[in-house]
């Protein structure tokens, strides 16, 4: 059976002894692991019933009881839908809303978001607490460590199909909302399998997750197959250079994937290099481009460790993998379909065009998603005939079969690997009464890649306060979305139709953007 | 200096968008979830601004807690609004 229950329960057969999750206070071989993973399976099914294709919310950091509810819902049928931790109270609860969660796993350091936003979400019936809260609801702990559970949960034997819906991945809605990537245990199963053919894990690697698990990448390209080859996950809470370091060479780490922004901030360190990390054997860098002097600014620091450079999306996880021997002749290139993955540029008829000619990637594959959760338009519009997928990426293909991205076909930011329309941002800023007009775009950051700037143009007669533009994004946005620019203007760049011209506003000379 | 102590406390309020207790001894990056590596970076570009000063990355990465950016405020003998030179 292709599901997801295999890989746990294959890894307690063939390594039980073995070390397979090590988290800041406990290290569990895969036999606790499966154990504990059937004992919550269990409560779910007995306490709170459970049924398949039924949406289980997963508010929790990187943390074993991410890694334990993941496995326990998805065992008995259930749909996870995990949640962005950085997510602000509004976002979390139109999340919980779309998906129609009937259960919620909430771990202590989400809980304050969680409760603010909790009276507002009537679907929601039962919540599980990870951790000390003061709430009564049932608790994770007691659950899992209930020493009368049965060993052999009769609902464990109700596994669910392939083609089951497994999880729910909500896009960072780049284009307006975000939207729920519905992904099937084979959906799952085949993006780990990319992984493990583009990554080349192995049974002695320790991986250090970096990246939040609720991230398309870290769950499925990163732990998912990782446990596949019995190797061993640390999983990092929370991003700390530093400490990264620190677990690096504590726990023999031999490869993390990462943003090129945490790279950046890692390359600060001077004791990020082989002859201090002589465990790291392979890094890879996700979610962004990273520029050809930072790559081999590391390669430098790390001769002898593998780099990759990959792309991806949420919808059909890591498609492509550029390895270092390509990137010495090819930096700028995304590289190469994984064996398994089909890829090509097509033009706006859908025909494929010619080598180095632009035009948006499509994909098709295992991996590829079935389509969005109650959006059957957007599925529709996600989905080309042959069973290609649309990717809203630009690009072109070279001679020799290397992919090269250009950029999303409609604006959105990328900072530091997480991707947003501008619009989020324009909405934001336009719930201040200060604010007669605003656009936002993304402008060049040295660590993050992009950041967001707001030009503003503030109403007759009111003081043009630019740091309240800020404070207020900062109480309603996530940090990555919040504008680290704000310009006050007299008026935005329009064409004669009245259409915002967003080009214009890139440049410094338009005349538009007379400053107050 | 005590005084730029509850400036500080103020400042990063404001930046974070926060309340954080005035009375509070240290407030530790680790310890404070919104206190990200992305806010860190905002938080730097306004360090850099009040001071008027160019961080370099080893000083940026260095600033991890209230008592750290309270002291680099000594340092460049900065008083925020209401608080006296001494």
């Amino acid at each position: 059976m292709n599901t997801l229950s295999i890989v746990w329960c294959e890894a307690e057969r063939r390594w039980p002894d073995k070390i397979g999750l090590i988290t800041e206070t406990e290290r569990l071989t895969y036999r606790e692991l499966a154990a504990r993973i059937r004992r919550l399976a269990c409560e779910f099914i007995y306490q709170w019933d459970v049924r398949p294709g039924e949406v289980v919310a997963l508010l929790a950091p990187n943390s074993a009881e991410f890694v334990l509810s993941y496995f326990a819902v998805t065992a008995i049928g259930g749909i996870v839908h995990p949640v962005d931790e950085r997510l602000k109270p509004e976002e979390i609860r139109f999340l919980l809303e779309d998906s129609g969660a009937r259960f919620a796993i909430v771990h202590q350091a989400l809980w304050s978001k969680f409760a603010s936003v909790w009276n507002a979400l009537p679907a929601l019936e039962r919540v599980l607490a990870v951790g000390d809260v003061e709430a009564n609801v049932d608790r994770f702990d007691k659950w899992v460590h209930q020493p009368d559970a049965p060993a052999d949960p009769a609902g464990l034997a109700m596994a669910p199909a392939a083609d089951d819906i497994a999880e729910l991945m909500y896009t960072s809605g780049t284009i307006g909302k975000p939207k729920g990537a519905m992904r099937s245990h084979a959906n799952a199963r085949a993006a780990s399998s990319n992984a493990r053919r583009a990554f080349g894990y192995r049974h002695n690697d320790v991986i250090a997750i970096v990246m939040p698990l609720s991230h398309s990448s870290a769950l499925v390209s990163q732990m998912l197959p990782m446990v596949e080859v019995g190797g061993t996950v640390v999983l990092v809470e929370r991003f700390d250079a530093a400490d990264l370091l620190s677990k690096i060479s504590a726990q023999s780490v031999s490869c993390f994937r990462a943003v090129p922004a945490t790279f950046k901030m890692l390359m600060v360190y001077p004791e990020f290099n082989s002859e201090h990390l002589p465990s790291l054997r392979l890094l890879m860098n996700s979610s962004a481009a990273i520029e050809p002097k930072t790559h081999w600014d590391i390669k430098a620091r790390f001769p002898e460790v593998e780099l990759v450079n990959s792309y991806g999306l949420t919808e059909a996880s890591t498609c492509t993998i550029l390895s270092d021997a390509m990137a010495r002749e090819h930096a700028d290139s995304i590289g190469v379909p994984i064996p398994g993955v089909e890829m090509s540029v097509v033009d706006d008829a859908g025909c494929p065009v010619g080598d180095g000619m632009t035009g948006e990637i499509w994909v098709r594959g295992p991996h590829v998603c079935l389509g969005y959760h109650k959006l059957p338009a957007e599925t529709e519009a996600l989905f080309a005939p042959g069973g290609w997928m649309r990717t809203g990426d630009m690009g072109h293909k070279d001679s020799q079969g290397l992919f090269y991205f250009h950029g999303r076909k409609v604006d959105v930011i990328n900072c530091g690997g997480r991707k947003y329309a501008p619009v989020e941002v324009e909405n934001c800023i336009l719930e201040l009464k200060e604010v007669a007009e605003v656009a936002v775009l993304g402008v060049p950051h040295p660590v993050l890649g992009q950041v967001a700037k707001a030009f503003v143009v503030f109403r007759d007669h009111v003081v043009a306060d630019r740091k309240a533009v800020t404070r207020h994004c900062t109480r309603y946005l996530p940090s990555h979305k919040v504008p680290f620019y704000v310009e006050s203007v007299d008026a935005l760049p329009r064409n004669s139709l009245g259409k915002m011209l967003h080009r214009e506003l890139k440049t410094e000379s338009c005349p538009a953007l007379h400053k107050k | 200096m005590a005084n730029t102590h509850v400036r500080v406390i103020e400042f990063l309020s404001g930046v974070l968008q926060v309340d954080i207790p005035t009375d509070i001894d240290d407030l530790h990056r680790r310890e404070f979830s919104d206190w990200d590596s992305i806010n860190h970076l905002r938080l730097i570009m306004e360090l850099e601004e009040v001071l008027g000063v160019s961080l370099d990355d080893e000083q940026a990465a260095d600033l991890l807690s209230s008592r750290q950016i309270e002291a680099l405020f000594i340092r460049h003998g900065v008083t925020l609004p209401g608080e006296k030179s001494s």
